[in-house]
């Protein structure tokens, strides 16, 4: 009757979840006794939390976190009785960081290797720094007692020299603060031997005897007639300080006989927990002899480690492995490649003249299946949503690392943290949202001296908010800095060639402010270790364009700058709209939201000069980029049309040669004039997007994937930015 | 043979995964556990909503202390059983809980045999 194997192994990971959010709410809390370190609430909270943390890691058997934890918790034990005492050490709340650095640590080894859970000597190392802090604090208040005693001292030898009244009113008192002191003698015998006295009766005897019962119940070799000796000896403890203790001993003392008789009353067992009992009974019997002695550690008799850490496949829990929802989701697309097939088959029925009634039939059912398939595929990618906190939550800790690292001051304000957010996304938004942040804090935000001077806050403020958006969230993260020095960054992207001197006048200051993501320029904090990472602020741009991700950036020069993220609430990479275009003599389709208009030119509104072709639609000149060149391809009807076009400058004109052509212009980064031409749009239909699964593919210059179609053709994907940066 | 035959459990704890341990604990036993908090005032509530034949009750928890939630819940329901199962160990709150009227106290860590063997003599009272 314990606790099954597998059981255990499944809840593991919940156990490690729980401690990691733990973790990430521990260091905000942290961050927020740091500006106000008498809030009761916050050290409360986090004596809670040091209390759970040992709770649940003793139940793993962690013993290296339950270890720390459970000193965390005596220190905040301590705070949380005297307020004061945070204030009058303040390095504390370092050591506290300290701590939850090491959780994190020892929860990411845990990852790896499920047998890392004993102290190292780092562990120890660090449990001895508080048991330090702990020690220095208390030695405040037994110098508080010596000089209490010294003054009772003094009185002492005063006393001769006064009124009789006066005499015995003052003994009274002196008697008094004795006993409020617990004046206890301890004699030491030889070397090691410490023997226990109070108020002249020898307890030494009974209280050794029930250590060694109590060692005996820990060990596990206790039998039933220890659990009765234990019982007598403590019964005679009990008498022999009865007749001699002050009233503040006789109330505890009358609650061990109150314990005793409860516990044989509830038909309690001599198990572990009386063991914790007395333990924790003998302990504070000694505190009031004033004889400091380790608790002992009582041995957990819970499950063994190696039942805890055991690779067990998780067969019946709930929590879903996100491979599976990816497998299930894959599934779902191969369903909505097959309603692809219905709406095929509708068509061709059409075409083949069936009845009409038969086919309104059909076409329901087929519309009826297409739907049902887009809500499941719906509901699952929701499965897949998290809150945003899973980011947030990790940032208040960043920002006070940075600053406190760099001399400044800073605060931060996080709204939006319940906002969900696909799963697959949080890595990547992760990554950014650290590297704008850290950016902020470095770059936006001034030392306090030069805020000050410029009539701010001391203190600069780094607000991040997520806002839901119908199909997408807004993440801005804004601080109230200096903002950005424009002119100084084009001339800094001059000097290292990232931009030519003649292209500055036609630049705008959105293109100019977003020089900030451009790897020349950003390298300045590359290599401090405070993101850990060290990916460039290139290459988490070029993550989050992946998930179609827009960044914006707002700059207010002395006032501030706002970056914001927008992002596509569930991953949208599986299934999207398309249309789908014939170029020559083959079929391809291009994702709807690259596609920014379709126009049809007369043919001889498109110029032809030797660099390509424009046209002219809405007053702007859009070129065409060459999709047959670019891809090789060629058919009979454009060769021979080519060997027409006189390609002789601007005044090249090719007219009448052709009816009307049809181009795409392309949706861009920037205000982009550019257009595909098509010999024919086919439709729009739901592609499935499958990646490239071979290496030679994924090598395809200006594609990104494969679709199937209903009728079973294989067709390419195109992929827009590659063809706008060709 | 399963312990609980259909009786009714209040599970109460800050801690989702000792929520979970002791769920698999009582349903595996034939109880049924017809509510979990996770903090004192949601403990209240749902013993006031379901009256359950047995309630584990944390300490250590956001918003109500579980030794005040006791004290509550023995004030109007003098009969109801209650175990206490924290990893709350010093002397006084133990005594003080069983002083009260807490049937049992068991201090993490725990295992399904502790648990029950408390349970049994909790409800045998």
């Amino acid at each position: 009757m314990s606790v099954s194997d597998e059981n255990l192994a499944e809840l593991f990971e919940q156990y490690k979840d729980e401690v990691r959010e733990t973790i990430g709410t521990l260091d905000n809390e942290l961050v927020a006794i740091e500006q106000d370190p008498s809030s009761s609430e916050t050290i409360f909270s986090l004596f809670r939390h040091m209390h759970s943390l040992k709770g649940s890691s003793k139940m793993f058997n962690v013993d290296n976190i339950a270890g720390i934890a459970h000193r965390l918790e005596d220190l905040m034990s301590m705070i949380d009785k005297n307020n004061a005492i945070l204030t009058k050490h303040p390095k504390i709340i370092d050591l506290l960081f300290k701590g939850n650095d090491i959780f994190r640590d020892i929860i990411a080894k845990l990852e790896d290797d499920i047998s890392y859970t004993t102290m190292t000597a780092d562990h120890a190392a660090f449990v001895g720094e508080i048991q330090a802090q702990i020690e220095k604090i208390n030695r405040r208040d037994s110098q508080l007692v010596d000089s209490a005693r010294k003054l009772v001292e003094d009185l002492e030898a005063f006393l001769p020299s006064m009124e009789e009244t006066e005499v015995e009113h003052l003994k009274k008192d002196i008697q008094e603060l004795n006993n409020g002191l617990a004046i206890v003698t301890l004699e030491e015998e030889g070397a090691n031997q410490i023997r226990f006295n109070y108020n002249g009766a020898d307890l030494t005897d009974d209280v050794r005897a029930m250590e060694n019962m109590l060692a005996k119940f820990k060990d596990g070799k206790a039998g039933p007639e220890d659990g009765r000796a234990f019982v007598a000896s403590a019964d005679h403890l009990y008498n022999s300080l009865a007749d001699v203790a002050t009233e503040d001993a006789m109330s505890l003392i009358a609650e061990l006989g109150d314990g005793l008789s409860l516990f044989s009353e509830r038909g309690l067992e001599m198990d572990q927990m009386m063991v914790e009992f007395f333990a924790a009974m003998l302990q504070e019997l000694k505190e009031k002899f004033h004889v400091e002695v380790e608790t002992p550690a009582v041995k957990a008799s819970g499950p063994s480690k190696s039942q805890a850490s055991a690779k067990e496949p998780q067969v019946k829990t709930i929590r879903v492995d996100e491979a599976k929802i990816d497998l299930f989701l894959d599934s779902v697309g191969k369903l909505i490649t097959k309603s692809e097939i219905l709406n095929h088959l509708q068509f061709s029925f059409r075409q083949a003249g069936i009845d009409t009634g038969l086919l309104r039939d059909f076409s329901t059912v087929s519309r009826t299946i297409s739907n049902d398939i887009v809500n499941l595929q719906r509901s699952i990618m929701e499965v897949r949503q998290v809150e945003m906190n899973n980011i947030l939550k990790k940032f208040p800790r960043l920002v006070r690392d940075i600053s406190h690292k760099i001399g400044k001051e800073a605060e931060m304000v996080i709204t939006g943290e319940r906002v969900p957010i696909d799963k697959s996304l949080l890595d990547d938004v992760e990554q950014a949202m650290v590297h704008i942040v850290r950016n902020a804090v470095d770059h936006g935000l001034e030392k306090p001296e030069e805020r000050e001077a410029a009539g701010k806050p001391r203190r600069g403020t780094v607000n991040i908010s997520v806002t839901p958006e119908e199909a997408s969230i807004f993440i801005e993260v804004a601080d109230d800095g200096r903002g950005l020095n424009l002119e100084k960054i084009k001339s800094k992207a001059v000097e290292r060639g990232v931009l030519a001197e003649e292209q500055l006048p036609s630049l705008s200051d959105k293109d100019a402010a977003m020089l900030i993501f451009n790897s020349g320029l950003s390298t300045k904090d590359q290599a401090t270790d405070l993101s850990g990472r060290g990916v460039g602020m290139d290459v988490v741009m070029t993550n989050l364009k992946k998930w179609n991700g827009d960044v914006l950036v707002d700059n207010h020069p002395g006032r501030g700058l706002s970056v914001g993220l927008r992002l596509p609430v569930t991953n949208t990479l599986l299934t999207k709209e398309a249309i789908m275009l014939r170029v020559g003599s083959s079929t391809f389709c291009l994702p709807l939201e690259f596609v920014n208009e379709i126009v049809t030119v007369p043919g001889d509104a498109v110029h032809h000069h030797k660099d390509g072709a424009v046209f002219r639609h809405r007053d702007m000149v859009i070129s065409v980029i060459d999709l047959k060149g670019l891809l090789g391809l060629a058919d009979d009807e454009d060769l021979a049309a080519a060997a027409d076009i006189p390609l002789d400058g601007e005044e090249g004109l090719k007219s009448g040669v052709k009816e009307n052509a049809i181009f795409i212009i392309l949706r861009g980064k920037t205000d982009s004039r550019q257009s595909i031409r098509a010999d024919e749009i086919l439709g729009q239909q739901k592609i499935v997007i499958k990646e490239f699964e071979l290496e030679t593919f994924r090598k395809l210059p200006y594609f990104n994937g494969l679709t199937l179609l209903g009728d079973g053709r294989v067709v390419l994907i195109l992929d827009s930015e590659k063809l706008l940066d060709s | 043979m399963p312990l609980g035959s259909g009786q009714t459990v209040l599970i109460v704890d800050d801690s989702p995964v000792m929520r979970q341990m002791l769920y698999k604990m009582f349903e595996r036993e034939g109880f049924r556990v017809v509510g979990q908090a996770a903090d004192g005032e949601e403990a209240l509530s749902l013993f006031e909503l379901h009256k359950p034949n047995l309630t584990t009750l944390d300490i250590v928890m956001p918003k109500i202390r579980g030794t005040e939630v006791l004290e509550q819940l023995m004030a109007k329901y003098p009969d109801s059983c209650i175990i206490m199962a924290s990893s709350v160990s010093d002397a006084r709150t133990v005594m003080h809980c069983l002083k009260i009227g807490a049937r049992q106290y068991i201090i993490k860590p725990y295992d399904e045999g502790k648990v029950m063997a408390a349970v049994k003599k909790a409800l045998a009272i």
